[in-house]
């Protein structure tokens, strides 16, 4: 037993779930303030301790911002009346949110977030078949979400649950086929690899575009995120999986989806937009001192942070997809792009060989 | 080799415990902290905007849903079966023995694909406007 | 290899040209479908690369000698007989025409694969691929609830069975560490005292088994043979129990010989019983495909004669018997199809006044009959003689080789019963309801016309297909 090796994969994994629960908290204040911003509205702007106004400047600041909002939030969840409704499947009901949880925390596991810092990989578990591994656990989300649809026992979660598990196949077809012209590039399904040869020839997005494309639509299909929300779609099913959901519950699934909105953020950086390398100041090389590998770090989370505010963007700008047309787009459109990106990537390659 | 390699999954193995321990953790923190009121019948209720309920809680659904799960496998299956393929291609390109096998092979595999996909996409399987 | 793609292509040409052709050209398909075959019949003949006599591929899972040459041209004819019955019998399907033909035609590139496996995963896929196609075969009127009982009957005994094929080669796998036939072959004589090993041995004998329909694991047969569309019988009648034989032969006599040279008596008693049983439920049988059914269960007795004879000559004996059998069956399953083309139900009383209706259908379903009860001239005849022969050469290291000729001749008798049944009811039977004239086309009279040469050329000049038995059987010499 390596105990150098358990205390060092520990601290890894606290500080990751850390942020990553830090960040889900602040995505859902960013969400809330960039639709305000879009709506010409205001947010979340008053929510503050009692501390905060004793504050100088900075304390009205971050009051009008809305920093202490996600707090609030997360307090009101915990302190809700944690009411099952008598016609549930019990078991399950409470089976349901952790499952959906579970596997959007596993996610992160093999993306790595930073080169080296200290002697140790930034990545908790560097596994040889990184890009199998996520696409494995992506598959189990939809578990928890029809699982929900079926215990709650009502009509909206179940029709809900029934869309999203269509749904979340359907397109987890197109994002399996759209990777697979990377791994024809570099030829490694090791994540730390693939960021490895982005730093020597330069980031894949330039050299899989359309790969790209299907990969970003199917994430937001994966993640049920608008334009593809259909299986929470309010003005049709009220609240889809989750109506019959409260306090905690709740809240999980609320977790659930931004982190997984996050790990797929992460997904993307890695894959095509060469994770923690840029391509210039010689930041392409693994960190040899504490100060770069820790500006490695920051320039996978600032990646990071931009495709979230994608997702929030575009949840505000664009109108909801009707379900025969997200089916059509998947099966009928995405699906054989996809066949023919690989078809054409491996015989351009073939050519240059 | 073999026990590193085992050795990979250990932080996976860590990772999953600590997320069947934030789950169970927050779910129970939940049930305690929670305050309890009055169960009424009407909270009870399975939520149907408000009316009261009507017909089956689980109602019958259109049988497209089951011919997308099992198109779902086929195609899936597919997919894993490219993943291999796609790992080894750049190496046996460079090999020129096996140069060509591997592109053709993969081709007529796609074939086989494709020609699945035309059957399906012409027998309507995909489409969800009626 | 060139020949199980050809196929495959045919397969998928067929089933994507269903989108495009007009539906009073489907039948069409049909006949191209039977031309190809034709051809690359014709090209395993001439030798054009096709079938050369030897060489493995796939690491030798896939093996390319006298037997899988011999069984593939079985398949191949089969296929092509049934194929005709096919588009006689497409008026009776309700939707996809072309795809009951690519249907047929992916279960015949399984049973070519099943005839060069060398290999318990090409074994396992290639039985899967002919088991999963004959599921939606046998199902495919999808209108008739005999058809979908049929379906259902064989989807679940059939899943079990493969489970039971899976768990055997698990085991022999566990055990040895070898899938390869003759790999396996080199290390089970080590092996032959291993409790876990023999089970596993077991279990895979249990599951081809089911595909051939022997005794205890025949319940699946008269029931899925009455309900299927008749072509789908004919072709699992024969090539699904051909691929079932080819596969039996090759684990016993290629992968295991050491633990099937102590199996003698099992093998035995499952043939006297298959023999008895068969024949004996065949008697009070009214319907023709449950008649066939049965007689079908007895056949599986008889070919298990050469399989317990554990010598070349039942071998040759087994396949030169699986040829005629070909013939013989193919023309009695036409005859029905042709038959009741307009009636709901496949009784017997149906064949009332057939000689008066269509002489040729009457001369070719007695010539069957007659084939199949095994009188001299026709095919049946010899192939019978030649199984017997084989048992009783054992006889002398193994009495029980004389009880089972006893057993076999025993059953041969009772069939007359029925087989003759079947004969006066074209013959001698009063009301005959309906004596309006059956019209046949000319593609079906080729097809009858060549079950009748098969059978008469097996019966009455048989040493040319019996050098080509003796040659395929030859692969187990060695």
């Amino acid at each position: 037993m390596d105990w150098n090796f358990i205390i060092f994969s520990a601290v890894k994994i606290a500080v990751v779930i850390g942020v990553v629960q830090g960040m889900v908290a602040y995505a859902v204040l960013a969400e809330r303030k960039i639709s305000a911003w879009i709506q010409d509205r205001v947010g979340p702007n008053r929510t503050a301790p009692p501390f905060a106004k004793h504050i100088p400047v900075l304390g009205r600041l971050l009051t009008r911002l809305g920093m202490f909002q996600p707090l609030a939030d997360g307090l009101k969840f915990m302190f809700k009346e944690d009411f099952t409704p008598a016609g549930v499947r019990k078991i399950y009901f409470f089976l349901a949110p952790a499952i959906a949880v579970i596997p959007a925390m596993l996610t992160v596991a093999v993306i790595p977030f930073g080169s080296v810092l200290g002697g140790q990989k930034m990545v908790i578990a560097d596994l040889n078949v990184g890009i199998l591994y996520t696409f494995g656990i992506v598959s189990l989300g939809v578990y928890g979400i029809v699982l929900a649809g079926y215990a709650a026992n009502s009509k909206f979660p179940f029709l809900g649950g029934i869309r999203s598990s269509a749904q979340m196949i359907s397109y987890e077809i197109s994002m399996g086929l759209s990777v697979i012209p990377v791994l024809l590039i570099v030829g490694n399904l090791n994540l730390g690899q693939i960021i490895g040869w982005q730093a020597q020839h330069g980031w894949l997005i330039l050299y899989a575009p359309l790969a790209f494309v299907i990969f970003l639509v199917a994430s937001f299909a994966e993640t049920n995120r608008l334009p593809f929300d259909l299986p929470e779609a309010e003005t049709e099913l009220v609240g889809g999986y989750h109506t019959e959901y409260g306090s905690m519950k709740f809240a999980l699934f609320f977790l659930g989806e931004y982190s997984n909105m996050i790990a797929s953020s992460g997904m993307m950086v890695t894959l095509f937009f060469g994770g923690w390398t840029l391509p210039f100041w010689g930041l392409d090389h693994p960190a040899a001192t504490l100060v770069s590998g820790i500006i490695h770090i920051l320039i996978f989370l600032v990646k990071m942070a931009a495709f979230i505010v994608l997702f929030i963007w575009v949840r505000w700008m664009f109108p909801r997809f009707r379900y025969d047309q997200l089916m059509d787009l998947g099966w009928r459109r995405f699906l054989p792009l996809a066949l023919v990106n690989i078809l054409i990537t491996a015989i351009i390659l073939w050519m240059r060989a | 080799m073999e026990q590193s390699q085992l050795m990979q999954y250990l932080p996976v193995l860590m990772l999953i415990v600590v997320a069947i321990g934030f789950a169970a953790g927050t779910l129970t923190i939940s049930v305690f902290l929670g305050q309890s009121a009055k169960r009424t019948k009407a909270k009870d209720m399975a939520y149907e905007c408000g009316a009261n309920p009507i017909g089956e809680n689980t109602p019958r659904f259109s049988i497209k849903f089951h011919l997308v799960a099992m198109l779902f496998i086929l195609f899936d299956i597919e997919v894993v079966f490219l993943y291999p393929w796609a790992v080894v291609y750049r190496d046996m390109l460079a090999d020129h023995a096996t140069r060509n096998l591997i592109l053709g092979s993969m081709i007529s595999f796609m074939f086989i694909l494709f020609a699945g996909y035309l059957y399906a996409l012409k027998k309507k399987a995909f489409d969800w406007k009626n | 290899m060139t020949l199980e793609v050809c196929v495959m292509a045919l397969g998928v040409v067929l089933m994507l040209a269903d989108f495009w052709l007009p539906a009073d050209r489907k039948k069409f398909a049909g006949y191209a479908a039977v031309a190809a075959l034709a051809g690359l019949l014709f090209l395993s003949f001439g030798g054009c690369g096709c079938c050369s006599l030897s060489g493995t591929a796939f690491n030798g899972m896939f093996v390319e000698d006298g037997l899988a040459v011999f069984f593939k041209r079985f398949f191949l004819i089969a296929a092509i007989l049934v194929l005709f019955m096919a588009v006689e019998f497409s008026d009776r399907i309700a939707g996809g025409v072309s795809e009951y033909y690519s249907l047929i035609v992916f279960a015949l590139s399984g049973m070519l694969f099943a005839a060069s496996a060398n290999d318990f995963t090409m074994l396992f896929v290639s039985i899967e691929l002919i088991t999963i196609t004959f599921y939606i075969l046998t199902s495919f009127q999808r209108g008739r609830l005999v058809s979908l009982e049929a379906g259902v009957k064989y989807l679940i005994l059939g899943a079990l069975s493969s489970s039971f094929l899976v768990f055997g080669i698990a085991l022999v796998w566990g055990t040895t560490g070898k899938l390869n036939f003759n790999e396996l072959a080199a290390v089970a004589a080590q092996f032959e005292s291993n409790k876990i090993f023999l089970i596993g041995v077991l279990f895979i004998l249990v599951g081809l088994g089911f595909k051939i329909a022997a005794f205890p694991f025949q319940i699946w047969a008269p029931d899925v043979y009455q309900g299927a569309p008749t072509p789908t019988t004919a072709f699992l009648a024969v090539g699904s129990k051909a691929a079932g034989f080819v596969l039996l032969l090759r684990v016993l006599f290629t992968a295991v010989p050491t633990v099937t040279a102590h199996w003698a008596n099992l093998l035995i008693v499952i043939s006297g019983i298959t023999i008895l049983y068969g024949n004996l439920c065949a008697l009070p049988q009214r319907n023709l495909k449950r008649l066939l059914g049965y007689s079908s269960i007895a056949h599986a007795g008889y070919l298990l004669l050469g399989v317990a004879a554990l010598s070349t000559s039942g071998q040759s004996a087994l396949l030169y018997y699986l040829a005629g059998y070909l013939f013989t069956v193919c023309a009695a399953f036409t005859v029905i199809c042709l038959v009741t083309r307009h009636l709901d139900n496949d009784d017997l009383s149906a064949l009332a006044g057939l000689n008066r209706r269509s002489p040729l259908l009457a001369a070719t379903m007695t010539l069957a009959m007659v084939s199949l009860a095994g009188i001299p001239p026709l095919a049946g005849f010899f192939g019978k003689f030649l199984l017997l022969k084989s048992v009783l050469e054992q006889g002398a290291a193994n009495p029980g080789y004389y009880c089972l000729a006893f057993t076999a001749l025993a059953g041969v008798v009772i069939s007359f019963y029925y087989y003759f049944g079947v004969i006066r009811a074209i013959y001698w039977s009063k009301a005959a309801a309906d004596v309006s004239p059956i019209s046949l086309s000319g593609p079906i009279k080729v097809a009858l016309w060549i079950c009748i040469a098969g059978m008469f050329w097996l019966g009455l000049f048989p040493s040319k297909a019996l050098n080509l038995a003796t040659e395929a059987a030859s692969v187990f010499a060695k």
